[in-house]
């Protein structure tokens, strides 16, 4: 047993990761045409504008669920909307933010940028304190629009007009996702602005400026997107419930940053909060980099259900130090 | 009324020849055409009346459709395919307007969830010649909040020909996997013609849009015949346009063979077939959709990202300087 937790703790995580990245990609994007449908209720972006894409991203249903007046959404039809929710948390909780590190196929995307980047030897940014304070909020702002836009069309939101049904998915028509993902299986028609009314043109045109801003973005800062991912701020919200769990144990830790410095999300609190015990942020997304780059023991560890997966070791840090200075990166 | 007296003499003569060539003339040959037999939505409260069109997102739980023909014989015949194969026979009501037929769809997933297709047959003789006219109507029972668990079931997405149809046309590419009307004007469409669930070569067949424009065709030996609709929807101002304009088409097939028989007491010896089914379409998304301008914005903000981050980097940059200083100070 010991020996098996051994090879566990000291085995690469990043490469793993990058793996278990491809064959994710290649379900949410092509199960489809192997049959395949997760359904409605992904906490991660499958994208249903992507033909043959195995699944949908939850933020899809939630939208046009929230399109129908007050009185039906409190009465019963509200219950599809509860149902769906319940949907969304029975896939999460078994992962929690990991959908995001490990599933997400536009944070793969993001990721493989990231390497070329690496290739071509160019350094990353990274938000100061101050900024990445003022920029976390705007994820929060996306989820709560993306849900008032839809419930203004069937309802008078605050004494105002409502809304025209081109409000029926406004996140969707921005998302970065609908616009690349559909790329893989062979479909450019995402790429255009829809000229059918002033909303969709307006939406369509923002949509592919965020488009370039994603390609950009990802080229100069490590997961770029999930910054401002209205996935991300849904799934924080049923976080603690998650079932895999990123723990610190702060008696333990020496501050040495190791966990900050690896964070392609750049949380700070990792390494200075000694106090949390459940360690996962808003901005996590629960790629375990941070366990990988702990040298102290048992300082940070992976447990589903309080079983223990993997945990910083000392012999595991220096393993996986020596194998990267082999491969020079 | 010089001229009209002068000529009506030889109008006359022409009348008389008219009635000679007639009365020459085979007995078939002088029945005029009867219309086929269409199918239409019936006035059903707020949703499918006239003028509407039945939602394919929207389930009802009665469905009522009017028949539209002038004449009738009376020996209707009509039955439902039901979306997990089962045949049910609606009822058929005469009322002051016309004829209806109505059935239930109950609400919610499960074996009514999708396809339900109406056939109603008329059946008559006139003149030596037994009319057969089967009108079709598909009604897409779905919501998307039921899911769309049947996307890759054959069984259930596309439809068979029925063996006691006497002439159907059939097309699979009226919807897609979600049961959603998928028809977009400019896009080419396969029929097939069955006759008694065999193929039917030589049928003619025709479609005719709602604003008139029709286009005709003959089966092939295999029953198929395919039509490219017309691009027809060009508001004059731009802000009247609306992407979700839905269009009726119809397509009409002919079959007529030579064959005696005994029809209600009436002797006949040849027999005509005529089919009709019905189904709408939205302007193409070509119409309205511009890959140049998506494409510009996209490359314009990733040049302008690129630019911005490259001369922020820049200016960032401090030129090295020693620092020296004199340890006696």
């Amino acid at each position: 047993m010991k020996k098996i937790k051994r090879f566990f703790y000291s085995a690469d995580i990043d490469r793993f990761r990058f793996y278990v990245q491809i064959i994710s990609f290649g379900v949410l994007i092509y199960g489809g045409c192997l049959a395949l449908d997760l359904g409605t209720h992904l906490p991660t972006f499958a994208c249903p504008f992507a033909a043959g894409a195995g699944g949908t991203c939850y933020l899809f249903p939630l939208q046009h669920q929230a399109n129908m007046p007050l009185r039906q959404l409190l009465g019963g039809r509200g219950i599809g909307l509860l149902s769906g929710l319940g949907g969304f948390f029975l896939f999460f909780i078994f992962f929690n933010k990991s959908w995001c590190g490990f599933i997400c196929p536009l944070g793969a995307i993001q990721d493989w940028i990231t390497r070329l980047r690496v290739r071509a030897g160019i350094r990353y940014s990274m938000y100061s304190k101050a900024t990445f304070q003022r920029l976390k909020k705007i994820k929060y702002l996306l989820l709560i629009l993306l849900v008032l836009l839809p419930l203004g069309i069937s309802n008078s939101l605050f004494g105002l007009p409502r809304l025209s049904h081109d409000f029926a998915t406004p996140y969707c028509m921005a998302c970065p996702g609908r616009t690349v993902l559909p790329l893989f299986s062979g479909d450019a028609g995402q790429l255009a602005v829809d000229f059918s009314s002033a909303t969709t043109t307006v939406l369509t045109a923002l949509g592919m400026t965020v488009t370039g801003l994603f390609f950009v973005g990802a080229f100069v800062k490590r997961r770029f997107f999930c910054f401002f991912c209205p996935m991300s701020a849904l799934q924080y919200l049923f976080s603690k419930a998650g079932l895999l769990r990123l723990t610190k144990d702060g008696g333990k830790c020496t501050r040495c940053g190791n966990c900050y410095r690896v964070c392609d999300m750049g949380i700070r609190e990792i390494a200075e909060d000694i106090e949390s015990r459940n360690i996962v942020k808003d901005d996590c997304m629960m790629c375990f980099k941070c366990v990988a780059a702990c040298p102290e023991e048992n300082c940070l560890k992976v447990s589903f259900l309080g079983a223990t997966l993997y945990a910083a070791t000392e012999e595991g840090f220096f393993k996986r130090s020596s194998r990267e200075e082999k491969r020079g990166t | 009324m010089t001229g009209t007296l002068r000529n009506f003499p030889q109008k006359r003569y022409m009348l008389a020849v008219l009635i000679l060539v007639a009365v020459a003339t085979p007995s078939y040959a002088r029945i005029p055409d009867l219309e086929p037999l269409y199918l239409t939505e019936a006035p059903a409260g707020k949703r499918g009346g006239p003028g509407q069109f039945e939602s394919e997102h929207r389930p009802i739980s009665l469905r009522r459709y009017r028949l539209s023909a002038s004449t009738l014989y009376g020996s209707l015949q009509a039955f439902v395919r039901r979306p997990d194969g089962t045949v049910t026979v609606p009822q058929i009501e005469k009322e002051k307007e016309g004829v209806t037929v109505s059935f239930q769809t109950p609400f919610g997933d499960g074996p009514m969830h999708g396809i339900h297709t109406l056939y109603v047959i008329d059946q008559g003789v006139e003149n030596g010649r037994l009319w057969v006219r089967t009108a079709k109507w598909h009604t897409v029972h779905h919501s998307c909040g039921w899911g769309h668990g049947y996307k890759y079931d054959k069984d259930r997405i596309l439809t068979e020909p029925l063996d006691a149809a006497p002439l159907e046309i059939l097309c699979r590419e009226f919807w897609d996997g979600n049961f959603h009307s998928k028809v977009q004007s400019g896009d080419r469409l396969q029929f097939r013609v069955f006759s008694y669930g065999v193929p039917a070569a030589g049928a003619e067949v025709r479609l005719t849009s709602g604003r008139g424009w029709s286009r005709r065709a003959v089966t092939a030996e295999d029953g198929t015949a395919s039509f490219q609709l017309i691009r027809d929807y060009y508001p004059e101002r731009w802000q009247d346009f609306d992407r979700r304009h839905r269009e009726r088409f119809t397509v009409v097939a002919e079959s007529e063979i030579q064959r005696q028989g005994r029809f209600s007491g009436k002797d006949y010896g040849r027999i005509r077939y005529i089919a009709s089914i019905p189904w709408t379409y939205t302007p193409s998304r070509k119409e309205y959709t511009s890959s140049i301008f998506g494409l510009s914005i996209g490359f314009i903000t990733m040049a302008l990202a690129a630019a911005g981050i490259y001369v922020y980097r820049e200016r960032r940059m401090r030129p090295y300087r020693e620092v020296a200083f004199n340890e006696k100070d």
